[in-house]
């Protein structure tokens, strides 16, 4: 079944083009990883998937009716969140915007969703923290129970372990991990190939040379045509 | 206490208290979002902008210069936030260019073609508030009380969305929350508060007012709500201080509020350093 | 937070009622009945207060008022008129409220006045007047007390 297709899509800011002729199409359940150099675009992608940004030319198409609002997001930290006073139940609350449209009050239900994401991504004991109290790993777990406030189906991910230490690195893709298998379709952008060959079941390489496909096409593909570098020993032996 | 309770009969002294205290509210509530934003330069810009406005209704000969100053302030608003993001002048620079020339712009026309015969009292009041804060006519505390009301009950209605705006822009805008708008309507009321501060602590001093609540509240409390609660407590406290000092003590009004804010600063700094392990 | 916010509202409307409440300054029987005792109130009170009588002179002409400020005295060259002033700064000390007073003994200038800067408690009903198509307040029938002789 499909869930989401890019036709044609050109990217980038005002007349700089970052990606273009990007042409793929992903099944609902996928793990699509987005890897690539820095600069080649992976975050620009993200932002036009989510509609953040207008592609220069192309589409994208959600299937199934899915709307905007019901992504889950989990963007890069910025420096004003890293010393934010806020509770980690006011953080997570917040991803029920959406939902909440223009009323002005979070109601009993999305409240009780709130409760329920905290469990799922360990948080809850953390709930009257403070969150810049917490420690990267915590933090990016609050974020990551944020929005799964919102995500109903679809889950964007910009380098969730950029900065965490091994342990809170392996915690937070056993978490994504386990969203993945409880249905959720991912997309995520990672610098680390490894892991993006262990965990995935697709991959999106963005460059002057795309590729899109599976994991195991992917190998073969670096491996035959030789377009790009080769694996190193140590990223196979990871997948292994 | 008993020089208090026979000033408190002037009507004039109970209008500034009124005024003053909306004042503090409504700038304390916002101020939380500005510090966190990093938009506390907006405020400093757009103060001086007001002074600019202020000065252009005086050479104007406007009878009541608020309807003057005030959309002249919250265009200004808009079109700082617009071109702070973008344009390829930084933001900070043009924030500074945009509040240094309305500052020279505003006191060149007054000099040139003001009518007063007081023109450096008439500036003096202007940047410093003065005691215009206790020349308040009934009217003016009218518009002050209507428009303190719209700030707090926009503040109320949208304090969910700004909280969210304010902390994460990006995941706000990808689940749908319009934060373009909400940034317009910060802009906006932050516009009114400073053309309502003018009249407390004049408009280079309206900054403190905005910053420092904001930021003591910060330094002890750990949640959104409890700090933007503190500051409004906190800032509410410091401006009945601050103008009942003034009046008992004959030191300008403005100055004493902002010397009260400080105070308080220092106060929670303290507080903080001794509970330990609280960042800011 | 709901609370918090209802309770700020309710302050709000009940500042809205608070300016309709009594007016008018408090009045201090003395042996001569005087309506506005400024006396020996603080600078920023006395200040304002004059600056609300000149906004709105009709609530006060009429009126006995008492104050302290600082005496000021203008010759005007062309027509040899004096004009005598209790003169009034603001704290921030940019701008000064002066109310201009006339004696009601027949003083001698300068003789009979203090040096110009001197602090001086002035007494007097407020009066408006015309002068070259001017309008100008003044208190009348003043009495003037300074330093040298108030003890």
């Amino acid at each position: 079944m499909k869930l989401l297709t890019c036709r044609n899509l050109c990217l980038g800011y005002e007349h700089v083009s970052v990606l273009s002729d990007l042409n793929f199409s992903l099944d609902a359940g996928s793990y699509l990883c987005i890897v690539g150099e820095n600069g080649s675009g992976k975050t620009t992608l993200m932002r036009t998937i989510l509609g953040l940004q207008s592609p220069l030319s192309g589409e994208i198409i959600w299937e199934n009716g899915t709307r905007r609002m019901e992504i889950g997001y989990l963007p890069q930290q910025t420096s004003i969140q890293r010393d934010f006073p806020a509770t980690v139940w006011e953080i997570v609350l917040s991803g029920c915007q959406g939902r909440a449209g223009l009323r002005p009050f979070y109601n009993r239900e999305e409240k009780e969703l709130a409760r329920a994401s905290m469990d799922r991504t360990g948080v809850t004991v953390l709930k009257d923290r403070c969150y810049r109290t917490l420690s990267g790993g915590q933090q990016q777990r609050v974020l990551l129970a944020r929005a799964l406030c919102a995500a109903r189906s679809v889950f964007l991910l910009d380098e969730p372990v950029s900065g965490l230490d091994p342990n809170a690195t392996r915690e937070m893709y056993q978490l994504i991990e386990k969203l993945n298998q409880d249905g959720m379709t991912i997309l995520m952008i990672s610098h680390d190939i490894g892991a993006a060959l262990r965990y995935a079941t697709h991959i999106l390489h963005a460059g002057s040379k795309v590729f899109f496909g599976t994991v195991d096409d992917y190998i073969a593909s670096r491996e035959k045509e030789g377009i790009l570098p080769p694996l190193t020993r140590a990223e196979i032996r990871k997948e292994a | 206490m008993e020089m208090l309770t026979a000033y408190l009969a002037f009507p004039f002294v109970r209008y500034a208290l009124i005024v003053g205290v909306l004042i503090a509210l409504c700038s304390s509530l916002l101020g939380v979002t500005l510090v966190l934003k990093r938009f506390s330069f907006i405020g400093d810009g757009l103060s001086h902008v007001a002074f600019g406005a202020m000065a252009i209704a005086g050479v104007l000969n406007l009878t009541d210069d608020m309807l003057f100053v005030l959309p002249f302030t919250v265009l200004s608003a808009i079109l700082l936030l617009r071109t702070g993001r973008h344009t390829r002048i930084k933001g900070d620079a043009a924030i500074a260019m945009i509040s240094v020339g309305a500052l020279a712009i505003g006191y060149l026309l007054l000099s040139l073609f003001s009518a007063s015969t007081n023109l450096s009292g008439d500036v003096c009041t202007t940047l410093f508030g003065s005691t215009s804060i206790l020349t308040l006519t009934i009217g003016e505390v009218r518009l002050c009380i209507i428009l303190s009301a719209a700030v707090i009950l926009l503040f109320f209605l949208f304090y969910n969305k700004i909280f969210a705006v304010t902390f994460d822009e990006e995941f706000a805008s990808a689940v749908g929350t319009r934060a373009e708008a909400y940034n317009l309507l910060i802009a906006v009321i932050i516009a009114v508060i400073i053309v309502l501060a003018m009249n407390l602590v004049g408009s280079l001093l309206i900054s403190a007012l905005i910053i420092f609540p904001a930021m003591s509240a910060m330094r002890v409390f750990q949640s959104f709500r409890s700090v933007t609660i503190c500051s409004a407590v906190l800032s509410v406290s410091c401006s009945l201080i601050g103008i009942l000092a003034s009046i008992l003590a004959s030191t300008p009004v403005g100055s004493t509020i902002v010397v009260a804010d400080i105070a308080a600063f220092l106060i929670f700094s303290l507080i903080a350093r001794f509970k330990g392990g609280v960042r800011s | 937070m709901k609370r918090f916010f209802l309770f700020l509202l309710l302050i709000v409307s009940v500042s809205a009622l608070m300016p309709c409440h009594a007016e008018g300054a408090p009045a201090v029987s003395d042996d001569v009945k005087i309506d506005l005792d400024l006396s020996g109130m603080s600078g920023t009170i006395v200040y304002s207060q004059i600056y609300n009588i000149m906004y709105e002179p009709d609530k006060y002409i009429g009126k006995t008022i008492r104050l302290n400020g600082y005496y000021d005295a203008y010759e005007d060259s062309e027509t040899g008129n004096v004009y005598f002033a209790c003169i009034v700064p603001d704290a921030a000390a940019c701008c000064a409220q002066g109310i201009e007073f006339v004696r009601e003994d027949e003083a001698l200038y300068p003789e009979d006045y203090p040096e110009p800067g001197t602090d001086i408690l002035v007494t007097g009903r407020l009066e408006p007047y015309t002068e070259n198509g001017f309008d100008y307040l003044h208190l009348v029938d003043a009495v003037l007390v300074w330093d040298s002789e108030r003890d």
